[in-house]
């Protein structure tokens, strides 16, 4: 059985990188990753699992970081938005207005990245159903859905080109 | 001219890789090795004396260096008036006001030992509404305010819970009530509610030994902060340095003084050590302040034709706790108290109340947004009334050049076209404003429209400055006051810059950040004046730095500065192109092939400030306090369960005269995100108190704003009336799309349910409540 | 963010699971069971639960899988909720599920989460008791079962220190199961009245969650729903007396709502007046 007290050391394998890092058991892994392994991307909007802005995909998933413990992230495979590189949902986030303060856009994309991953032919009701996991202020969500139309009609060309 | 990413193309913002990839450093994620963290603790009790704080427990615990309490500062900050402690001193007099703030080591353990310390409260009844302020046996909240400084344009009135009274006189309304055909009279009111910007406030403060005080603040008003540091705490203006990240949405929450001071007097408790102060949501939703509540009072008088003769206003705004930018809030509202209609007659008093409930900031509109749902609502009661189409009365009675305002100030040719807009709207929405189409399943679809104008209520001596320095490859770097909050506003000085001097705009290098010891001087990002202002100020950089290199080019191709012109990064004689220079050449001076060098570096500096501008006659509200009025329309269509109550705004139209679109996209981004706010502050925001005065919504579980999928059909159509004082003709348009929102989607479920409905929020009960009563 | 130490345990099996618990207990240390972890990390932020250590059950292995039997699907305790709503044996249920918190949430938030946990909705509780699941839980004596209705009572009702390990859900249980979720607004929230319905040969199952201060049920022989000449005054008749008033929504709209909503399954009369 595993028994975490005080001060542990463990590894997290964030953005392709294993960390080693010291917490403690009721550290969550947003506070983690941005204070000891400095990804500030996911932000603090609420610590409250209300608003989507620490989402990081755990294996392939989002998860919301404020809800989850840093020793609970042992053995999985945290990305972060600083673990993406050149997407196409970035691109079309920038094209299309997805994002103007962009504090909420680090969630958003780790979102929306996960959901073209998983279902590039995701319809109007799945979208809705994934991303209404996250709140912005600025944009009124019409570019971040129109980002996520652009992104999902490259994807399924480039899927479409491969076969 | 470089029209290829000039003015009016849409161009991706400066920052935008960087946001995408979470390399933003916002104020939040600056952590260094000698920071210190502070948490507070926040009453649970809208109105209470303190009679007890014990911080016995509290200052034994791990790793705390300081606690600050009410007794640690005998001082009030206010930024009109000065009425509120940093932290609560004797009393409290609101739910989540802060009582006591902790400097630790680690934030976690700054938390642990703020849960420790106990207060002792006596409860006492809060005061909920700005009417019950008002009644004659209502306690008085502020019961120093005799002694509170303040500004002249500020009324105070002691022993009475009003903070400022703004009186406009216009005309003669009595008359016009007693001879007008219809009068109309309507009640309506609206909660105090929250920005819920997604980046909580955040301030950290250091203190050298020199003396140098260092804020890095989520503010939108860095210069502001620096004054007021000044004046509260007498420090030096040259010795205080204040910096303004990009910051997370603002909304006008974050403009004067948020954080910055509190994070001061933490740092001076230890030391001068930095100090990190970050709300939490909770602290960030009730702690910080939030926008103003409204009930109001608005009487319409007109002919038979539908011609308004007068109105007759009182607007009791709900300033909760404390005055903070309210005081000027409900004076803005004064100054546009009728809405974009021409109106001759007026008699309105609006007034900033002080109740125990959250207190309240700038907010997206500024009284406006709020001004606008009482005068809306009231004009589809007179069209109701006079059986007239709600868009034709409104046709009939937009404002136009030369008439005069509720201030008397006239309009000048500057002024957008809003019968133009209220036509657009009309059409973006089909027509036929009034009707209410039956669907099956006891549904109706429905139409709303309403018109918005804004001025910007500012200081007579508004400003805005831009500094242009150039690069060894003769690119540029622009640096103004203006706080990148998410407007994009560097992106459209940018563009200016590369449209007037002829650089591509990625060679116009934009500084992101405002460090008020290299930035100019500017008045505050807020007012949506920023582009309009900064604007200005950058085109007169830019011809500085034209003047010069003209100067230089002309001492070198000896040829006369008037035969000169600089575009497409050289500079050269038009009609012989040959005959120029590089403008690598000539922007940090030239050098002759001889080794000579002469003229030095081209630095070009340029400054705007509001002129003409008076305050206001305390007897008749007379004066010219609006620099520019940007007027539009707005409409929506909703379909409408009346089983249920629930209802979905499938549209959402806007039109509005803008004077000069710089950026496309930019704006449009603008317009929508505001038409997202406003929908959500009339259908589901707002705080919600128990009958003790706390709030039960206070986290965002509770406090709900729009989500993804929620959103309608977005349509925005701009027109250009040039602003002539505007940069290439431009006005301000960052706030005003949340003006008209309320007033629309509030008329429309009016029309829905056949009954007025002048209670936000407008929830699905309550349409379905409302919907009852005029069935029964 | 949670200012308090904590201790972690992650035991592998169900015996040391629940001796972890014994012994803490016993030695006073004030321990919660853990799982999505979703509410526990909230409620020990806000002070509203307190504990000194956490037993995290995700490495039970079982209790994360899903297995199909010849007469039940079982699902472990520990299966978050958008696992459960994938599979394919479990699309009756997937209405319901699929409004629970957000989509993201639901990557960790359990079915035992839910269930055992302190907000008063459990709506994933409906479907299970509707088609009369059976539960398996950890207590002193190792793995015990019963039928979920007859240890569900406003709230799972477990022995001290025991751990809800496995729902069984009847394979082919029959019955025709109708929902309808509210709000009182936006669709990520709370629901003011979740309605569940399945209406099977031998009874008809009605469950509400968000109705009243927890989740409630009837079970009504079809004999005698068949005979129901109002069928929405009938089945709201029921639960009425039941109905809450909270800052969503007034106990006189939820009941309203629930009678509406009866009258669109039903087909029965509803005159709102």
């Amino acid at each position: 059985m595993i028994h975490y007290s005080g001060n542990v050391s463990i590894q997290l394998n964030v953005n392709r990188e294993i960390h080693e890092v010291v917490v403690m058991p009721q550290d969550t892994l947003l506070r983690v990753m941005r204070e000891k392994i400095g990804y500030t991307g996911p932000k603090a909007g609420c610590e409250n699992g209300d608003c989507g802005a620490c989402t990081v995909l755990m294996d392939g998933k989002p998860v919301k970081a404020c809800l989850m413990l840093a020793v609970e992230a042992v053995g999985k495979e945290v990305l972060t938005v600083e673990g993406l590189e050149d997407t196409e949902i970035q691109k079309a986030f920038i094209s299309e207005g997805g994002f103007q303060c962009g504090f909420c856009t680090a969630g958003f994309l780790m979102n929306a990245f996960a959901l073209l991953e998983t279902n590039p032919d995701a319809d109007e009701a799945e979208k809705k159903d994934w991303l209404s996991a996250n709140l912005c202020r600025c944009t009124g969500y019409e570019g971040i859905e129109k980002a996520l139309t652009l992104a999902q009609k490259r994807i399924q060309e480039k899927n479409n080109n491969k076969r | 001219m470089n029209t290829k990413d000039g003015i009016g193309t849409s161009l991706t913002r400066k920052e935008s890789l960087d946001k995408v990839s979470g390399r933003v450093i916002y104020g939040g994620d600056n952590m260094t090795p000698q920071m210190l963290y502070a948490a507070q603790k926040t009453s649970p009790h809208a109105h209470a004396k303190i009679i007890k704080i014990d911080t016995e427990k509290a200052k034994g615990m791990k790793g705390i260096k300081a606690i600050f309490t009410g007794d640690d500062y005998k001082d009030n900050l206010g930024l009109y008036l000065c009425d509120k402690p940093p932290v609560a001193r004797n009393v409290v007099r609101h739910y989540g006001e802060v009582v006591a703030a902790v400097v630790a080591d680690t934030y976690a353990n700054a938390t642990a030992a703020a849960d420790a310390i106990a207060v002792e409260y006596e409860v006492m009844k809060p005061i909920l509404s700005p009417l019950e302020a008002l009644s004659d046996d209502a306690y008085t909240i502020h019961e120093e305010m005799g002694s509170y400084s303040h500004i002249k344009p500020i009324h105070p009135e002691p022993g009475t819970n009003v903070a400022n009274r703004t009186k406009i006189r216009k005309g003669n309304p009595t008359e016009a009530f007693k001879s007008a055909h219809v009068t109309i009279e309507t009640f309506v009111e609206i909660p105090p509610g929250d920005h819920v910007a997604m980046e909580p406030r955040v301030a950290i403060a250091e203190i050298k030994k020199t003396g140098y005080v260092h804020i890095l603040s989520s503010t939108q008003a860095p210069f502001v902060v620096k004054g007021l540091m000044h004046q509260f705490f007498g420090i030096d203006q040259g010795k205080i340095i204040v910096k303004a990240p990009l910051i997370g949405g603002g909304f006008g929450g974050k403009a004067g003084i948020q954080l910055e001071g509190l994070a001061y007097l933490l740092s001076q408790k230890v030391g001068g050590r930095p100090v990190k102060l970050v709300n939490t949501r909770e602290e960030d939703l009730t702690g910080s302040p939030g926008h103003i509540g409204l009930q109001a009072k608005i009487k319409i008088a007109a002919d038979a034709e539908g011609k308004i003769m007068g109105m007759d206003m009182d607007y009791y705004f709900n300033s909760g706790a404390y005055a903070d930018y309210a005081v000027n809030v409900s004076r803005a509202a004064a100054i546009s108290c009728t809405g974009p209609y021409y109106v001759p007659n007026i008699r309105c008093d609006s007034m900033c109340v002080y109740t125990n409930m959250p207190f309240a900031t700038a907010y997206r509109g500024f009284g406006h947004i709020e001004m606008s749902f009482a005068v809306e609502r009231a004009m589809d009661e007179l069209a109701n009334a006079l059986k007239m189409d709600p868009l034709e009365l409104r046709i009939k009675n937009g404002i136009k050049p030369h008439d005069t305002t509720p201030v008397q100030s006239v309009l000048n040719e500057s002024t957008g076209d809003i019968i133009k807009c209220f036509e657009e709207v009309g059409a973006m929405l089909g027509g036929d404003i009034g009707a209410t189409q039956q669907l099956e399943n006891n549904t109706v679809r429905v139409k709303g429209v309403t018109g918005l104008w804004k001025a910007p209520a500012m200081p007579t001596n508004t400003d805005a400055g831009a500094i242009l320095t150039f690069n060894s490859d003769g690119s540029c770097n622009l640096n103004t006051g203006v706080v990148e909050i998410g407007q994009g506003t560097k992106t459209g000085l940018a563009q200016i810059v590369s449209e007037r001097l002829g650089i591509p705009v990625d060679k116009v290098h934009v500084v992101m950040e405002v460090d008020t010891s290299v930035s100019p001087s500017d008045w505050a990002t807020a007012a949506s004046r920023g582009l309009m202002m900064a604007g200005m100020a950058t085109l007169e950089a830019c011809e500085d730095a034209e003047n010069q290199i003209k100067e230089i080019a002309s001492a070198v191709l000896r040829v006369p500065k008037r035969d000169l012109k600089v575009d497409g990064e050289r500079v050269f004689v038009p009609d012989e192109p040959k005959i120029g220079l590089n403008l690598s050449e000539v922007v940090l001076g030239y050098v002759y092939p001889n080794g000579n060098a002469i003229y030095g570096q081209v630095i070009g500096s340029g400054k705007y400030i509001a002129k003409h501008l008076t305050d206001l006659d305390p007897e008749t509200g007379e004066g010219h306090p609006d620099l520019e009025w940007t007027l539009g329309a707005e409409g929506v269509e909703i379909e409408v369960n009346l089983n249920t109550g629930k209802y979905k705004i499938l549209k959402a139209v806007c039109c509005i005269d803008v004077g000069k679109v710089i950026s496309p996209a930019l704006a449009r981004g603008q317009i929508v995100g505001g038409m997202a706010m406003g929908m959500g502050y009339t259908t589901m925001e707002g705080f919600t108190f128990n009958d003790r005065g706390q709030v039960t919504n206070g986290v965002l579980r509770d406090y709900k704003i729009m989500r993804y999928g929620d959103e309608p059909e977005y349509q925005v159509k701009f027109l250009e009336t040039p602003q002539q004082d505007g940069p290439y003709g431009a006005r301000g348009l960052g706030e005003q799309s949340v003006i008209g929102m309320p007033g629309a989607i509030a008329n429309a479920l009016s029309r829905a349910v056949g009954k007025g409905m002048n209670q936000i929020p407008l929830t699905p009960e309550k349409v379905w409540k409302t919907s009852m009563e005029v069935k029964r | 963010m949670i200012a308090y130490n904590l201790d972690y345990f992650k035991p592998e099996t169900t015996e040391e699971a629940y001796e972890c618990m014994k012994t803490l207990k016993e030695d006073k240390v004030n321990a919660l069971y853990y799982s999505g972890g979703t509410e526990v990390i909230t409620n020990l932020r806000k002070g509203a639960s307190k504990a000194d250590a956490v037993i995290d059950l995700k490495g039970i292995v079982e209790m994360s899988e899903i297995l199909v039997e010849d007469e039940y699907i079982v699902v472990g305790a520990n299966v978050p909720l958008n696992v459960m709503i994938e599979h394919p044996e479990l699309e009756s249920v997937m209405p319901i599920l699929n409004k629970i918190a957000d989509h993201t949430v639901r990557n960790a938030l359990t079915i035992g989460g839910n269930i055992c946990g302190k907000l008063p909705f459990r709506e994933a509780v409906l479907p299970l008791l509707a088609l009369n699941s059976s539960i398996k839980w950890v207590d002193e004596s190792g793995i015990k079962e019963s039928l979920l209705r007859d240890v569900f009572d406003k709230r799972l009702k477990l022995p001290p220190n025991a751990f809800l390990y496995q729902i069984m859900i009847p394979r082919n249980a029959g019955g025709q199961m109708i929902s309808k979720r509210m709000e009182a607004h936006t669709e990520v929230d709370y629901p003011i009245l979740h309605v569940v319905m399945n209406i099977s040969d031998t009874e008809v199952f009605v469950g509400l969650s968000g109705f009243s201060s927890f989740p409630v049920y009837q079970l009504i022989p079809r004999n005698v729903y068949d005979e129901w000449s109002d069928p929405v005054g009938s089945i709201a008749g029921l639960f009425e007396k039941d109905a809450k008033s909270d800052e969503r929504a007034s106990k006189e709209y939820r009941v309203h709502l629930l009678k509406n909503q009866i009258a669109l399954f039903t087909g029965g009369a509803y005159d709102s007046l």
